[in-house]
Order: structure tokens, then sequence, then C-alpha cells
């Protein structure tokens, strides 16, 4: 997937940055947990939403549904939809 | 000045070690440090985001907590920085102005998480002195304030609404006490020019000085504060790490013929000393060798711990003489009113006069902006001078 969007790790924080914006209005980065930034990865290296929700919702035994819309909701948030 | 490192000070330096070399291996506390006196020099040298990850983990959580604190704010302000620079870089760029980031994110490139260089200002440089105006103008019409009060010569400092400082640098120090370095450094504005290259960053392209005449920017930098009040741990933090970096031995010899030609071998030798020394810079790196009286070694080295970051920390301390007679004083004297009066100076008729300025002003911010005396500021001076001929300034 091709986004302006990545995914920094330092002071002990992940960090999303919106690296394509030019710098007048300034975006500040998202912090994000430690799970958060996993899914976000696995999105930006190409795997589809349902794929990762398919395997979250087995790891943590919670709906596949859920999950989905709990991806959706954060890429919303970020503004990586 | 003291005899020796604080244990804080060694702890500090071997954990900056770790640092730089990503040395994955954490140590254990050091139960002879104060903490708090190990919090505040970290802080004095702001290099505290690149302490975070290899801090001892059976530290006082207190401390560690407040170092986690600190490098967040700085990674935060790093991006701000990041993307301002792009942002008036950009502007300079449509303009068709030629200009290359300084320090800041052009030096942060050098370091495995450019994200813990810490930036206070935007450094700027544009060295074809015609189109300096129009960077000004550029600047100014995209929302920065020109400071109405310019101190110094060779930049022009602005104000981004947001309290950050922006410098436009139109040479890359201030005029030194050697007409012969200043002269030749006014000739290398054209190479700069010339010698104006890219580097990616954070999927962005920044302008930066080709690697010979980058290093020699970041020598001129440190030598810049040193010879006013002095310079912290971060600029050697920068220094060692661009040289880390794998530099063509092109651009090696480029770079020492640049220092040779100006007299600053011994200077860039001492520096490199140090983070050979203490920041496990590799042998040969910069120079082929190195070897330094061990006391002028070590009153350099407390002095970068005394400095602290610009040398803010002790009032005393304005600026360093080459020498501890009489004649050197004066040089230094006369110096300074050149600097005050660069145009009234070239009618040499007028020096008595400027002399008495010059003298006036001295006293009079040295009792009430620096809240110190001039005998302070002169003994300060004389004990920093008296390991300063090792440096060999300015000796071609």
């Amino acid at each position: 997937m091709k986004t302006d969007y990545m995914l920094r790790k330092a002071a002990g924080d992940w960090w999303l940055v919106n690296t394509a914006q030019d710098g007048e209005h300034y975006q500040k980065p998202q912090r994000v947990n430690h799970s958060a930034a996993e899914i976000i990865e696995r999105i930006m290296d190409g795997e589809s939403v349902e794929e990762i929700a398919a395997e979250v919702s087995g790891r943590y035994a919670v709906p596949k549904e859920t999950v989905m819309r709990d991806i959706s909701e954060l890429m919303k948030q970020l503004g990586m939809e | 000045m003291e005899k020796s490192l604080t244990r804080e000070e060694e702890f500090i330096l071997s954990l900056l070690k770790d640092s730089l070399t990503q040395n994955k291996r954490r140590k254990d506390a050091d139960p002879g440090v104060n903490w708090n006196s190990f919090l505040i020099l970290a802080e004095k040298h702001e290099i505290m985001s690149l302490l975070y990850d290899v801090m001892p983990v059976d530290m006082p959580k207190e401390i560690l907590d407040v170092i986690r604190l600190r490098a967040r704010q700085t990674v935060q302000k790093y991006y701000r920085m990041f993307f301002l620079t792009k942002y008036y870089v950009g502007k300079l760029r449509q303009a068709g102005i030629r200009c290359a980031v300084i320090k800041g994110v052009g030096a942060s490139a050098a370091y495995p998480i450019p994200e813990y260089r810490k930036s206070g200002d935007l450094d700027i440089f544009v060295p074809d002195e015609k189109e300096f105006p129009r960077a000004e103008e550029v600047l100014s019409n995209n929302g920065l304030f020109r400071d109405p009060i310019q101190t110094e010569h060779h930049c022009v400092v602005f104000h981004h609404p947001e309290g950050i400082v922006v410098e436009l640098h139109r040479a890359l120090i201030e005029e030194v006490d050697d007409e012969e370095a200043n002269r030749k450094l006014r000739e290398l504005n054209a190479r700069f020019v010339e010698n104006i290259t890219e580097i990616e960053l954070l999927n962005n392209r920044f302008p930066v000085l080709a690697p010979p005449y980058q290093a020699f920017s970041l020598l001129l930098h440190m030598l810049h504060h040193y010879l006013h009040a002095g310079f912290g741990l971060r600029l050697l933090v920068d220094w060692a790490l661009f040289w880390k970096q794998k530099i063509a031995k092109a651009d090696r010899r480029t770079y020492l013929k640049l220092v040779k030609d100006l007299g600053l071998t011994g200077f860039s030798e001492f520096v490199t000393a140090v983070c050979m020394q203490e920041l496990g810079l590799p042998d040969g790196a910069v120079h082929e060798s190195v070897a330094k009286s061990k006391e002028a070694y070590f009153f350099f080295l407390k002095d970068i711990f005394e400095s602290g970051e610009f040398g803010d920390e002790d009032d005393s301390r304005m600026v360093l003489l080459r020498g501890t007679s009489v004649f050197d004083y004066f040089r230094e004297f006369h110096h300074q009113m050149k600097l005050h009066f660069p145009r009234a100076s070239k009618v040499f008729v007028c020096w008595p006069v400027l002399w008495a300025v010059t003298l006036f002003r001295f006293l009079k911010n040295n009792h009430e902006v620096r809240n110190t005396t001039a005998i302070e500021v002169f003994k300060s001076s004389r004990e920093r001078s008296l390991y300063t001929k090792e440096l060999e300034l300015f000796r071609r």
C-alpha cells in the first residue's frame, strides 16, 4: 500500500508521521501503542484489513467484525483511510 | 577548573558512547553517581534523548521517567522543526535561491535515530551574497518576522509565530580575529554554492552541503562557539556521528585540505581526539594521527563539560584568547571592536573612540546583562587560553 505515512520508533514510542505534509499546516505525528503500530505496519506492508482482522480475532478470541470495525476506526482517527 | 572528571561526567560519556556505537548491552547503574547532578548535566548538554535507549534498567525510576519525558519532547520538537525546515527550504528553492540546511535536520541525517538530534533553531545557509536579499524577502513574505535587533553579522535572525528562531546565514561563521582566515572564508562561499547536494530523510529531500563542506561547517560551528563561550556535548556528538558515516576518501582529503588552509587542523584534531577517546569514533576516520598532550586534552574535554550548550552556564565565559600576553588581550579587544562597528572600524582614525565605546559596552554588559565583572571575564578567559596554544588556531 502506497502511503504518505511512515511509522517510526523513538523514545520508546511509535510515531505515525505524515511525511508528505508541506509544513505550512503542521500535522503532528500520532503517538500510537504497540498493537496499533503492529496493525498499521501490516497495512502498510499491503495486508488487507480483512486478513489482519482474521488473524487478530483468532489470537484474542474476538469476533472478526469487531476487529475490522476497530481497525477502520483506528485508520479513520489517524486520517489513513 | 576541576582537575578530574566527575562520576556523572564519566558515566554520561560512557552512556553516550554506547548510544553512538549502538551497543545494546545495558550497563549497570553506577552507584557512585548522583542522579540529580547527572540529570542536570544531561539537560545542560541537551543529550537526554540519546541516553534513553541505553539507560541502565536498575537506575531510579523517577530519573528514567524524566529522561523518557525529555526524549519524547525532543522527538516531538524534531518533527516540528523537520517540517518547518521543509516548508522554508521549499519556499526558497521555489524562488530559485540556492540554499543548504546546516546543523538541525542536516546534521540529524547521520544519527541512528534522527529524531534524537535536539534542534532549537532552524539554520539555512545562502552562500551566494547576491541571492541573500531575496532570501530575506521570501522568509519575510512567508510568516517570519525579522528581528529588529540583529547582533550577528554572519546571519539574519527571524522569528516564527510559534517562537522558533530561524537563522538565515550568509556565512558559516562570524568573522574571526585573523584577516587571512576571513578572506579565505569569504572566497570559500563561491565553492559552497557549487557544492550543495541532497539528502533523503523520512521520504523527503533536503539540500545540504556536500560531505567535506558539511564537515567543515560543523567544525566552524564548534569553533564559533568555542571562540566565544564554548560548546557542549551535542556538537561533539554531531561530529562523531558525521564521521562514523562512510565518507569517501576524496571527500576526506578535501576536508583536510580545507582545515589546513584555514589553520584549523589543530582544532579539528582536538575535537576528533575527544570523539575517538570518549565516543567510539574509529581511528583514522578523520586524521591519521591525533597525538595531543594529556594535559591539554583533559582541559579541552573539561572545557566542553563546563561549557554546556553554547556556554550559557557560566556568564564569565564570553571570549577566548589565543594566548595570555598583553598583545593577545588587545587583539581580542580590537577584534570585538571591529565586530561591533564593522563599517566605522574601516576608518582607522575612529579607532580610539570605538575602543572607548567598546570598553564602555563591555563593562556595562558585564554588569547589567551577564551579571559578572570584567575581572571574572578576564580570569575565565585566561584559564581557557592557557591550553589554547596547543590548538594552533589559524596557524598555517
